[in-house]
């Protein structure tokens, strides 16, 4: 079993989130995970002018902090990307870090009464798809897959939590 | 957006947006590639062919725009979504006009990059898929084709092959049925007019007046019943090729028009007073001799130097040994995919049948037998008991034709319908009317199986 290394910044109520996080992650993708401190200062990456961190340069601090484990960043700031708006989250094809946000997975965000059991629901699929690019897997044509491509929290809530079985069958195989 | 077989090459002078973007496609499957600048994109375009190409519309040295136009010459079937910073809309409407697919501002919204590249994609390939049918479409239909096995007809292909990028006028000559039409279009397709259309004229079939009026068309009121201006074949074929079968058969006078047409690439709508240019080729075809014709007078010997520039004569099928077997399977290829059958090959006995008939009516009676075969043909192969009609028993049949037109009509009903087994749809497309005519006739002459 692979180790994976969670790391959360500026996320309030991480105790709660996380623990629940690992054990999903460690079922839907067989990882061993474990909390550790994120290996650096993101301050400097964030941009005062759009009120978001740049996700491109954070996962590109990120990737030599893996250490040939996997690492998956949490935080509750924006994200966005240099040509987008926002991104709910952020990883490469084969790389060994990920990124994700819950700024845009929790309900009050919307107007709405706070909903922990969604947001850790979303946040678990958000990560999963994140962590799944790792595994070398591309955005899945499934509807029900986990790793189909959800650019709003509409979609997230609309996909599945688990890998379809093409899905899970290329992360055994790239192990 | 996820389509393993489809690409998208990125242009973009700033790396972080080149970079996000590459990682962003490929994560939707997409075979993707970067340039930094316009000259990096235009040798990427001309190494391989991309779907789509993602252009910022500012970037240093050549601009967006430029790179459009340039990339369109280069691969035009392409399609160009361009990107662009607020504030210069202007240039990215400039861009659509210059044919851009669709534009998007920076900093764009995931979801609405998602739909735009969706909409490329599919209008791509529904272009792709058009372009496909109709080349299938093409293969279907005679156009152009031609089969050539005997030593006669792979000379009149590397006649029609000499042929290639001229414009030179042809005169083709052949028993009826030869296929001088499918000549004139193999000879139309491989000129320089072949982005322009053949117009076919059969001469033979039009009286002299009607003739004038279909090639010279006609201004409103030039006569009775002229309610509308009407363009002519000479206009229509302008820029193309107009093919004029049965010259043989045109009367004296329209000789006399047409070689002035053909002179002077100019003419007159019938009832109107300007003359109007044009610019064609001209294939003439012919089943008469027409060198008999100008000895006795009644086809011009000018206009006989005018079109008899480049002959082809046409075997008749008789003396084209080997090529029945080869447009047999052509024809049946043609409408086993027309009728939706599963008919795939021709049985030996068949071939027999169709090797042993002398043709008289040529090619297109060998298409029409093939055609008519099909609809008794059961798969995978159609028999020699398909071809009845061309058995010497079902030729000799009409010798005892009853006189009466009534009695010749019940008894040809009669026998179509035994020999479809009574199947009404069968009989009634062998009879080339629709099933009520059928049943009517049936009840009319009191017919039973």
């Amino acid at each position: 079993m692979q180790g994976l290394r969670i790391s959360a910044f500026e996320l309030p109520d991480a105790g709660e989130l996380l623990s629940e996080l690992g054990a999903r992650l460690g079922g839907a993708l067989r990882l061993r995970p474990e909390l550790a401190p994120l290996p650096f200062d993101p301050a400097p990456l964030f941009d005062r002018l759009r009120n978001q961190y740049d996700a491109t340069k954070l996962l590109r601090k990120l990737e030599p902090s893996a250490d040939g484990r996997f690492l998956l960043a949490v935080t509750d700031s924006d994200l966005f990307m240099p040509v987008f708006t926002f991104v709910l989250g952020e990883a490469h094809l084969g790389g060994k870090a990920a990124l994700v946000s819950t700024y845009r997975l929790r309900e009050e965000r919307y107007g709405l009464p706070p909903n922990p059991a969604l947001l850790r629901t979303r946040l678990a699929r958000a990560a999963i798809h994140e962590l799944g690019h790792c595994f070398g897997l591309a955005h899945c044509r499934n509807s029900r897959c986990v790793m189909y491509a959800a650019a709003s929290v509409e979609e997230v809530d609309l996909k599945g939590d688990d890998l379809c079985g093409r899905c899970a069958a290329a992360v055994a195989s790239s192990r | 957006m996820t389509d393993d077989t489809r690409s998208i090459l990125i242009v973009d002078d700033e790396f972080p947006v080149r970079d996000s973007l590459f990682h962003w496609f490929k994560k939707e499957g997409l075979k993707a590639g970067t340039a930094e600048n316009a000259k990096a994109a235009l040798v990427e375009l001309t190494r391989e062919t991309w779907d789509i190409v993602l252009l910022d519309l500012r970037m240093p040295g050549m601009d967006g725009l430029e790179l459009l136009r340039r990339a369109r010459e280069h691969a035009p079937d392409t399609i160009y979504i361009m990107i662009t910073a607020h504030g210069s809309v202007e240039t990215a409407v400039e861009a659509l006009k210059l044919g851009a697919f669709d534009y998007i501002m920076k900093p764009v919204d995931p979801d609405e990059l998602t739909r735009i590249v969706n909409k490329a994609l599919s209008h791509r390939r529904l272009t792709q898929e058009n372009t496909r049918l109709r080349a299938q479409v093409a293969a279907l239909s005679d156009d152009g084709e031609l089969v050539a096995e005997s030593a006669k007809m792979k000379h009149v292909l590397s006649l029609v092959e000499s042929l290639r990028d001229t414009d030179v006028t042809v005169l083709i000559r052949g028993e009826s049925g030869t296929g001088k039409e499918v000549v004139a279009r193999a000879i139309h397709s491989r000129g320089v007019r072949r982005g322009f259309p053949l117009v076919a004229v059969n001469c033979g079939a039009l009286p002299e007046s009607l003739l004038e009026t279909e090639l010279f068309g006609h201004e409103r009121g030039a006569f009775t019943g002229a309610q509308y201006r009407r363009k002519g074949k000479f206009e229509q074929a302008d820029g193309g090729t107009l093919f004029l079968d049965e010259i043989g058969s045109i009367s004296p006078r329209s000789q006399v028009e047409l070689l002035r047409v053909l002179d002077n690439k100019e003419f007159t709508r019938i009832g109107g007073s300007r003359p109007i240019k044009v610019d064609f080729r001209v294939v003439c075809a012919t089943n008469q001799d027409l060198e008999e014709l100008v000895a006795a007078k009644t086809f011009r010997e000018d206009l006989y130097f005018r079109i008899n520039v480049f002959r082809i004569d046409l075997p008749p099928l008789r003396e084209r040994a080997g090529d029945v077997p080869a447009l047999a399977h052509h024809f049946l290829k043609l409408f086993a995919i027309k009728t939706d059958k599963e008919i795939t090959e021709i049985a030996p006995d068949a071939l027999e049948v169709l090797e042993r008939h002398d043709w008289p009516g040529n090619v297109r009676e060998l298409k029409n037998a093939i055609e008519r075969a099909l609809v008794f043909a059961e798969p995978p192969a159609l028999r020699a008991k398909d071809l009845h009609a061309l058995t010497p028993a079902a030729r000799a049949e009409p010798i005892h034709a009853p006189d009466s037109l009534a009695e010749m009509e019940k008894a040809h009903v009669l026998r179509v319908l035994g020999r479809a087994d009574w199947n009404i749809t069968q009989a009634a497309r062998l009879l080339e009317v629709d099933r009520v005519t059928l049943y009517n006739k049936i009840k009319k002459y009191g017919l039973r199986r």
